[in-house]
């Protein structure tokens, strides 16, 4: 429904983002998952319109939109610190983007109690947003989205405002609402538990390049890149001697004469029996705990 | 007695000696009468202030509010613009800008004043550089008149309205502006319905610290209107000055420090209100 082709973004001296092909479907709940830095912010502000690539194109459902200005894009964004306009309510944040569509009071009216219900903040539209507590302005800014019926909602770190326990339930909630209402988000995060437990797909950026995009499942059982393998939890590296290799599965001796096997991500024509090295070991499969 | 209000007792000697006690002696001059050779004569009346509100006095109040009224709007919307691009400009870029804002303070008010009046003066590069053209102009007409007076407001005042609105815009999260943006408004829309709300605090103090001034302003309107324009300002001096007229003089003068406390506690109250 979505694809990036070929997206470029390069500040005047440094490139940001190097040729991003993506393609998002319709109802997928997508993230962007990198450290800090890595260019998934720029990347979905791009898609937003708030910044313009410096190369490439953006389709939706087959016509391209990146020449359109941020207003005339049917997405919508979630700030990462929400950008709730202080001086208005919570109702009159929402039915914000309605009155620039020029909808009738009582079509505004009944959109905003829609949505408002929709993520629980019914007793709140008369409420200041300073008054909020995180999470409930976490709400507002969804709903004040999402009551624009956008093809894509856009979100910036969602989450990252809020304390630990809040955050793992905003994460549930989230999902509930992306599955509810079958529509596509793309959510950019650098916490790659969140990322794990929310998306259909995840897409794995460092330093402006998309390393890996996967199901979470694959990208956390056969990372492509040691980047992709060492960002999603952390790895230990043991270095060893290459004594056997059947099919992928190739076994190592370590220093001390101790034998590892994994999955190798060499390409075949470099496998030399005796080479050295690199195993990286999750400490999750090590030390796993019992299954329940 | 507290350590900290005795600390503060050379202050409030100060203001009681140097700021009460005179302002008290102009109340009390304002129920005063004028002598027949221009002193005062300690008989008490309300002819000073019912003078006030003759018609003549009336309209001339009417010009000063006007002008004070005009110079104020016009400062708004440019302290505005210049804040908003000051606050937007790389840092580098911003301290040139504040330079800016900030160097003709340096300067005293009569020399930048004169200096305006070199500028559009006979020998001036304005009325040369109009002859080079061939552009026909009223000598006259071009170094004395309304516009210049208003220039002149301007460029003095703008500095108290771009310093609060700078502060602001400072503190001002963008992100709403993209927000805004992101939900379809144009930009005319993001400037009334999100920045300008968000900015009320400095907008209003920013107003009030160049309205205050200009309804009393008498230099600027002197020196650039020529003596066409009589302006509140010049009417309480020249009450002190050339009439020796001490009581209306002080009587103009109370009325005009009434209507300013007035506004100023106005802001204040809608201030506190907001707050609540």
């Amino acid at each position: 429904m979505l694809e990036l082709l070929n997206i470029g973004k390069s500040f005047s001296s440094q490139t940001a983002l190097k040729g991003i092909n993506l393609s998002i479907g319709e109802g997928e709940f997508f993230s962007l998952l990198g450290p800090s830095g890595c260019g998934k912010t720029t990347l979905l502000r791009i898609i937003a319109g708030l910044e313009s690539a410096t190369g490439g194109q953006i389709l939706l459902d087959g016509q391209r939109v990146d020449q359109l200005p941020a207003q005339k894009r049917p997405f919508n964004m979630v700030f990462q610190r929400y950008a709730l306009f202080p001086h208005m309510s919570v109702g009159e944040n929402i039915a914000y983007g309605l009155r620039l569509r020029g909808l009738s009071k009582d079509a505004i009216e009944a959109k905003v109690a829609e949505v408002l219900a929709l993520v629980d903040m019914g007793e709140f539209r008369d409420r200041k947003p300073d008054t909020l507590s995180g999470g409930q302005s976490q709400r507002v800014a969804v709903a004040r989205a999402l009551v624009n019926e956008p093809r894509v909602l856009l979100l910036d770190e969602p989450l990252s405002a809020l304390d630990h326990k809040m955050r793992e339930h905003m994460q549930k909630e989230l999902r509930a609402l992306q599955q509810k209402l079958g529509l596509t988000f793309i959510c950019v995060t650098h916490d790659q538990e969140e990322a794990l437990a929310l998306s259909d797909r995840i897409g794995i950026m460092s330093r402006g390049v998309l390393e890996q995009v996967s199901s979470p499942r694959e990208i956390y059982e056969s990372p492509e890149t040691i980047f992709a393998a060492q960002f999603v939890e952390s790895t230990s590296m043991l270095r060893g001697e290459l004594v056997e290799v059947s099919e992928d599965l190739a076994t190592i001796r370590l220093g001390d004469g101790s034998l590892i096997k994994g999955k190798i991500n060499v390409p075949s024509d470099q496998i030399r029996l005796g080479m050295s090295i690199e195993a990286y070991v999750r400490k999750a499969m090590v030390f796993g705990e019992r299954a329940k | 007695m507290k350590l900290r209000d005795f600390f503060l007792l050379p202050a409030a000697l100060w203001f009681t000696v140097f700021i009460l006690l005179p302002l008290l002696i102009v109340v009390i001059v304002s129920f005063a009468t004028r002598g027949t050779y221009g002193g005062i004569e300690w008989s008490w009346t309300l002819q000073n202030y019912s003078r006030a509100f003759s018609p003549t006095y009336l309209g001339i109040f009417l010009e000063s509010f006007q002008l004070a009224l005009v110079t104020t709007v016009v400062c708004l919307v440019l302290g505005v613009l210049i804040s908003w691009a000051m606050a937007t400009a790389s840092p580098k870029l911003r301290q040139v800008y504040l330079m800016a804002i900030v160097l003709p303070f340096l300067t005293n008010l009569v020399i930048r004043i004169y200096a305006i009046r070199m500028f559009v003066g006979a020998e001036g590069p304005l009325q040369a550089g109009l002859e080079l053209l061939g552009i026909p102009f009223d000598p006259y007409a071009l170094t004395q008149n309304k516009v210049l007076v208003l220039y002149g407001m301007v460029t003095t005042y703008l500095p108290f309205m771009v310093l609060p609105l700078y502060g602001a815009f400072e503190k001002f999260d963008f992100s709403l502006v993209e927000a805004a943006q992101d939900l379809g408004a144009g930009l005319w829309k993001i400037l009334f319905s999100v920045i300008l709300p968000n900015l009320k605090t400095a907008l209003w103090a920013g107003a009030l610290l160049v309205f205050i001034p200009s309804l009393g302003e008498y230099v600027i309107p002197d020196l650039l209107g020529g003596a066409k324009n009589m302006l509140y300002g010049n009417l309480i001096t020249e009450q002190f000055l050339k009439s020796r007229d001490w009581p209306f003089g002080a009587a103009l003068s109370v009325l005009m420090m009434v209507l300013l406390l007035a506004m100023a506690a106005l802001f204040r109250l809608r201030e506190a209100r907001h707050d609540k």
